[in-house]
């Protein structure tokens, strides 16, 4: 194995540091996902479960960092990604571990309000959340429809279009991700974060369409120009465009978690199983916030789910067979 | 103008459907919610409160029934107006046995006579005005 494993360890390293501030990025009425009485987490007992945290965490990085070195040397490359693999088990476990610690020191869940004004939520753009990508994806699809005969590359139908395929399913599974959060997540349980919900929900929703538009727009540059014609500015502008329809928003997100009138989600802590794993067959929430990380997880206790999930598969088996056969 | 907000809490003995029909009913009678006002849809109460939808579907026909809302699938809840039924006797008897019920509640899990009569007292103001 002879590829150069720096960027792969500052990748192990950066990944590292982001699951060592992630329980600090949550509601401020829970800790490790636990509903916790205010300034609970400057206790001496929740000091002590952060530290148990980021110790696992950092002996889980530098096992993964280990097994890269150690997979390069010996010409494993499969080690490398068991060490990968092995970083986000020990940060999983650490936090599943100290979830249940905590439990001791929950309190009782505060009783749930919801605002009776009717309001209609939309998308951030309106129609254009969609219309953008998809006019993106089709007049890239018109543009390599013309001038694809005349490139003088033999090209399958598959290696013209695959990309856009691929891209079209992705804006579908986002936006559709977006619907959901709109349409199937609450507004706010608790007396107080209404406000906060709201704020939350809409950077949510933008992180989601902007970063559609985005990716949207790299691939449907990349597809025209593909072959010997790729301009050379390409190799900057596309990540660029990813980095500037993402990051504003993601790091919008995590400074909202910082906002002290954030207070509990309102879901029960008995239906978290190990702290990230929601399962609550009696909350009609097909989507709640989650309690380990930034965004929405999905209620696996919610029948509609499983409708979802088989759309979704339905989808990715519909992609593979279109691409197999062009 | 804040918008009004329902409260419940899923751990009281009262069951989550009366609670809120007795907070929906609240607001309707404190006029906070006036005819043609337009509620949550069934799916979308069920969601912020974290209930079954049958549960807020339940409330909501109850409250049809009594002629406070026009339910129309559960979709367009709307607040109508409802003229005021004449009181009987036998309306005020029942009052009268379930104000003393909930004065004998109050006193049994330590509220003084006093405090008790204040709380009547102040309910007895916000009437007259």
């Amino acid at each position: 194995m002879t590829a150069p494993s720096g960027p792969i360890i500052l990748f192990v390293l950066l990944v590292g540091v982001l699951l060592h501030y992630v329980p600090l990025w949550r509601r401020q009425g829970l800790w490790f996902g636990v509903t916790v009485a205010p300034g609970f987490s400057e206790t001496r007992e929740a000091r002590a479960g952060l530290w148990r945290y980021r110790a696992a965490v950092w002996a889980g990085s530098v096992l993964a960092i280990a097994c890269l070195v150690g997979g390069q040397r010996a010409a494993l490359p499969w080690l490398a990604l068991a060490g990968m693999l092995c970083q986000a088990i020990s940060a999983t476990l650490a936090f599943a571990v100290v979830h249940r610690g905590m439990r001791s020191f929950a309190v009782p869940p505060p009783a749930r309000t919801a605002p009776l004004a009717v309001t209609r939520e939309r998308l951030p753009a309106g129609a254009a959340s969609v219309l953008v990508p998809v006019g993106l994806i089709a007049a890239t699809a018109l543009y390599l429809f013309f001038t694809t005969g005349d490139s003088g590359l033999d090209r399958t139908w598959r290696h013209v279009y695959g990309p856009l395929v691929v891209c079209a399913a992705a804006v579908v599974f986002q936006l559709a991700m977006a619907q959901v959060i709109v349409h199937g997540t609450p507004r706010g349980r608790v007396a107080g974060t209404e406000g906060w919900t709201t704020r939350f929900r809409r950077a949510t929703l933008r992180l989601l369409v902007f970063g559609t538009w985005g990716m949207t727009a790299v691939i449907c540059a990349l597809s025209m120009a593909t072959g010997g014609d790729r301009p050379a500015a390409l190799s900057w502008i596309a990540p660029l465009v990813i980095l500037a329809s993402t990051v504003p928003f993601a790091v919008q997100l995590v400074l909202l978690m910082r906002d002290p009138g954030s207070g509990t989600d309102g879901t029960p802590d008995d239906c978290w199983k190990l702290g990230l794993v929601y399962f609550n067959p009696a909350d009609p929430a097909v989507m709640v916030e989650k309690r380990f990380g930034v965004g929405y997880t999905v209620n696996f206790g919610n029948r509609a789910l499983w409708w979802i999930v088989a759309g979704g598969v339905l989808l990715i088996l519909l992609i593979a067979a279109v691409l197999r056969t062009g | 103008v804040a918008s009004p907000t329902i409260r419940i809490d899923p751990g009281a003995a009262t069951p989550v459907t009366r609670q809120i029909v007795d907070q929906l009913r609240m607001r309707l009678v404190e006029r906070a919610l006036a005819p043609g006002d337009a509620l949550p849809s069934v799916r979308r109460l069920a969601l912020d409160l974290g209930v079954h939808f049958n549960t807020v579907a339940d409330a909501y026909r109850t409250l049809a029934e009594e002629g406070w809302l026009d339910v129309v699938q559960g979709r367009n809840v709307r607040v109508v107006a409802r003229p005021t039924p004449t009181a009987n006797a036998e309306t005020r008897i029942r009052f009268r046995r379930r104000l003393d019920q909930l004065v004998a509640d109050a006193r049994a899990q330590g509220l003084s006579a006093p405090a008790v009569a204040r709380e009547l007292s102040a309910t007895a103001e916000s009437l007259k005005s």
